[in-house]
């Protein structure tokens, strides 16, 4: 169905049509409140993905034990970089769509739902179909924290899948997104919309179950996009990008390119980088992609346990874990300190987006307040605090035979409050450096609580080498928050 | 009046460092997202960074064809001088070892400082050696303190340089370098330069063509593969996987590996805390040292990301009078 574009300012702002023709659809956003709603879709499936990605390769083993070789351990090592380095790219894709979002004037993004687990992709949505009609089923997905294994390998190859004829060196089928002849699909996921935010105002109200693809709006990675694509290159440049705020700078490196953003030429391309990325460059499939990736490890692993049956290169993590089903005590409150940061470092992320300020710019003066925020957030925040609070949790025990967890990525309701509170352009508190002066502190005094605590970890070689990653993120995190304090005031050191 | 002349001592050798690397966290063990790893049947990375290296050291850590391409590790004084001209009573340094110790809380030897960006820089190469215990043997000593309010009080406590330093019961303890608020403190010790497409470095190694260089090491490592894939070697598999990670390394990180055997990082600052030479070497030196500052200047650099080696030279200055 084609779209007649709107005529006035306020229909390509705020989609005020006045004919069914004028209406956005899940295929042609031309105004810019849709195309914001679905980019909050496309940061919210970034960030999903980043996670998904990210708690399985922390459950990866590092050390042979009885189900692991030490040369299998090597193989395992590779897979873990590999998957790091996809779920480095997710964030990167994460920092695109945020960077349209400056470009267009709209606040940061970096908020999920609470319940993202219960809003499933499902594989006909994802536009792969079986050649021939063969009549297989597609399996359901759900965005899920889950340990390494063959399960997870489909789901992640399916959801970064291109379209089947996209696909090279098929298999007999599509497997990762059907199931297997004989397999029974699992018992319907809650039918909530993977996509949230861009409701297509020719959409049905939210059915208990998704009947076809219209009803779910954009139902693929590549039709969110696509959309925003079409909602950029339709929508009056001048009008799109009448307020744009100052770019986040991020340094090209690991695998991560954060373009700048400023106009349209460079939001198309910030789109293009994150579909060539995920599912490929559809006209040159030699390019290694997130889809290349997880389909060779996916085929490694079964050859691998075809080799060895008894081979299994994951620590047992619970999946979804959730603070109040951890029986074990110290565990428990390690996944709260855990959640605490990965909010913090939200809030972080939100204030940098809208309130950058160019270090050497004019504008680069006391109070150094978008600098403080800049120079602790990412490696020092992502690497030294989130990441490496995710790997202590992985080696302590929930408290059942066996088992462990890794981080839930839970956000605080307060955060979360305060961060869609923000969206609606109230609450200072992301503009005042003692918000996040008080986090950081509050931080560090939870984690010397819990080096005051290790000995109640029974197993002893455990308790030692928790106690000594402990006490090295307790002292990270003590600069940190003095290094907050200290460009606040005085700007970014000169030498670093 | 006239200047203070200086003996000065040339060191100069290859180190080792199994360090962690980006986006890794700074102490990880096996390495994962970084180029840097401890592949199957080495112990876990530990940061160190060692001049000296001990024979079951090598056995254990020193790859091939590190050693079948010259490379073993072992910093060493290469030569002595006097107001810039050979001095022949130093020759008794000549060859002697040279190394840094001391430990902090977090790690059991000295370390390139910088946290992923906490106390450095990795964008910009800031990074502070640190502790900073040097020493040439058993004869020469040179500490110098991070904080340098940790040299006043020291040697306001023990004036004869005596008391043991470092984060042990019964030692002085130093600031560490992640509870100095500010860089400007340790300014000194960050490297007063960095380059990335170093001649000299290059030149150390004999690293001309970085990229052969690697190619290179990538045939060895496959050829290294065919031979155990066909022969009998009990930790055969471990051997070949480990092999494969390292040419993974080589192929997946490109450049960041590859370039860096030109890097050549920096650093010069004056020695603030304990100042010794033995009275053995100080009669064979036939002068009287001074009370001026001693003074270090050294570089690190032609880093190879796959052996975790590199290369050190510089120079110990002290000021000297010759005996007439």
């Amino acid at each position: 169905m084609s779209t007649t574009p709107p005529t006035t300012r306020a229909g390509w702002l705020n989609c005020e049509h006045r004919t069914d023709q004028e209406r956005c659809t899940a295929k042609s956003i031309i105004c810019r409140k849709h195309l914001v709603e679905a980019l909050k879709d496309g940061a919210e499936l970034e960030h999903y993905l980043m996670c998904m990605y990210l708690y399985a390769a922390l459950s990866l083993k590092r050390y042979p034990d009885e189900a692991c070789t030490a040369a299998q351990v090597e193989v395992v090592r590779r897979w873990a970089s590999q998957i790091f380095m996809v779920a480095r790219q997710e964030m990167e894709h994460l920092a695109l769509v945020n960077g349209i979002f400056s470009a267009i004037g709209a606040p940061a993004y970096f908020i999920h739902s609470d319940d993202f687990q219960n809003r499933p992709l499902q594989s006909f949505q994802l536009n792969v179909h079986a050649d021939g009609g063969s009549g297989l089923e597609p399996k359901q997905f759900a965005f899920s924290l889950d340990r390494f294994s063959p399960s997870t390998m489909d789901t992640f190859s399916c959801v970064e899948s291109p379209p089947w004829d996209k696909v090279r060196d098929k298999p007999d089928e599509p497997c990762w997104c059907f199931l297997k002849p004989g397999e029974n699909a699992a018992p319907a996921l809650s039918a909530r919309r993977a996509f949230r935010h861009f409701s297509p105002p020719a959409a049905v109200p939210q059915a208990n179950t998704l009947q076809a693809v219209e009803e779910a709006g954009a139902g693929t990675v590549v039709e969110l996009y696509t959309a925003a694509e079409h909602a950029i290159n339709t929508i009056p440049e001048d009008i799109l990008f009448a307020k744009p705020g100052n770019q986040v700078y991020v340094i090209a490196q690991y695998d991560i390119y954060v373009i700048p953003v400023t106009d349209r030429s460079s939001a198309l391309e910030a789109i293009r980088l994150i579909l060539h990325q995920g599912e490929g460059n559809l006209s040159d499939p030699a390019v290694t992609s997130h889809f290349d990736t997880f389909v060779r490890i996916r085929g490694d692993l079964n050859r691998m346990q075809h080799e060895d049956p008894k081979f299994d290169p994951a620590l047992n993590l619970v999946a979804n874990p959730r603070p109040e089903a951890i029986p074990n005590e110290f565990t428990r409150d390690m996944l709260k300190v855990s959640a605490y940061s990965y909010g913090t470092m939200l809030m972080v992320l939100t204030a940098v987006y809208d309130h950058y300020v160019t270090t050497g710019s004019a504008q680069d003066v006391y109070p150094h307040f978008s600098e403080a925020l800049f120079e602790c957030v990412f490696a020092p925040m992502m690497t030294m605090v989130i990441r490496k609070q995710g790997e202590i949790l992985t080696m302590l025990p929930t408290g059942r035979a066996n088992e462990r967890t890794g981080p839930a990525f839970d956000i605080p309701a307060d955060v979360k409050a305060l961060l869609e509170s923000h969206q609606a352009g109230n609450g200072p508190e992301l503009t005042n450096i003692d918000t996040f002066v008080d986090r950081f502190e509050h931080l560090t005094e939870d984690v010397l609580a819990l080096v005051g605590r290790v000995n109640e970890i029974e197993d002893e070689v455990c308790r030692e080498r928790v106690r000594q990653e402990l006490e090295f993120l307790h002292q990270n995190a003590y600069r940190m928050t003095n290094n907050l304090k200290l460009v606040y005031q005085q700007g970014k050191f000169s030498q670093f | 009046m006239s200047a203070t002349k200086l003996l000065a001592i040339n060191f100069e050798g290859y180190f080792m460092c199994r360090l962690a690397t980006d986006p890794d966290p700074t102490n990880e063990r096996r390495g994962t997202s970084g180029y840097t790893m401890a592949v199957a049947g080495e112990d876990d990375l530990d940061q160190i960074l060692r001049l000296q290296v001990t024979k079951e050291q090598k056995a254990k850590w020193l790859r091939e064809p590190a050693l079948a391409n010259g490379i073993d590790p072992g910093v060493k004084v290469s030569g002595v001088s006097f107001d810039g001209k050979p001095y022949a009573p130093g020759e008794a340094l000549r060859g002697q070892p040279v190394n840094l110790t001391g430990r902090s809380s977090s790690f059991a030897g000295p370390t390139f400082q910088s946290r992923n960006n906490i106390v450095g820089s990795d964008d910009t190469m800031a990074f502070a050696v640190d502790p900073f215990d040097f020493r040439i043997g058993d004869s020469v000593r040179a500490l110098d303190f991070l904080d340098p309010a940790d040299a006043v009080l020291y040697h306001q406590r023990y004036p004869d340089g005596t008391a043991e330093i470092g984060p042990g019961d019964g030692c002085f303890p130093t600031t560490e370098i992640w509870k100095i608020a500010n860089p400007q403190i340790y300014l000194r010790r960050l490297p007063f330069a960095f380059s990335a497409t170093s001649t000299e470095a290059q030149e150390a190694v004999g690293a001309y063509d970085m990229y052969r260089w690697f190619r290179d090491r990538r045939r060895f490592l496959e050829d290294s593969i065919r031979r155990l894939e066909t022969g009998n070697d009990p930790q055969r598999e471990m051997k070949i996987q480990s092999a494969r990670s390292r040419i993974f390394q080589i192929e997946e990180w490109g450049l960041r590996v590859i370039g860096k055997l030109a890097f050549q990082c920096s650093w010069q600052h004056n020695i603030n805390g304990i100042r010794h030479v033995g009275e053995d070497l100080a009669r064979q030196l036939n002068g009287t040292i001074g009370d001026e500052p001693w003074n270090i200047s050294y570089w690190c650099g032609a880093w190879d990301g796959d052996l975790l080696t590199g290369y050190m030279r510089g120079t110990l200055t002290m000021p000297f009078t010759p005996a007439s």
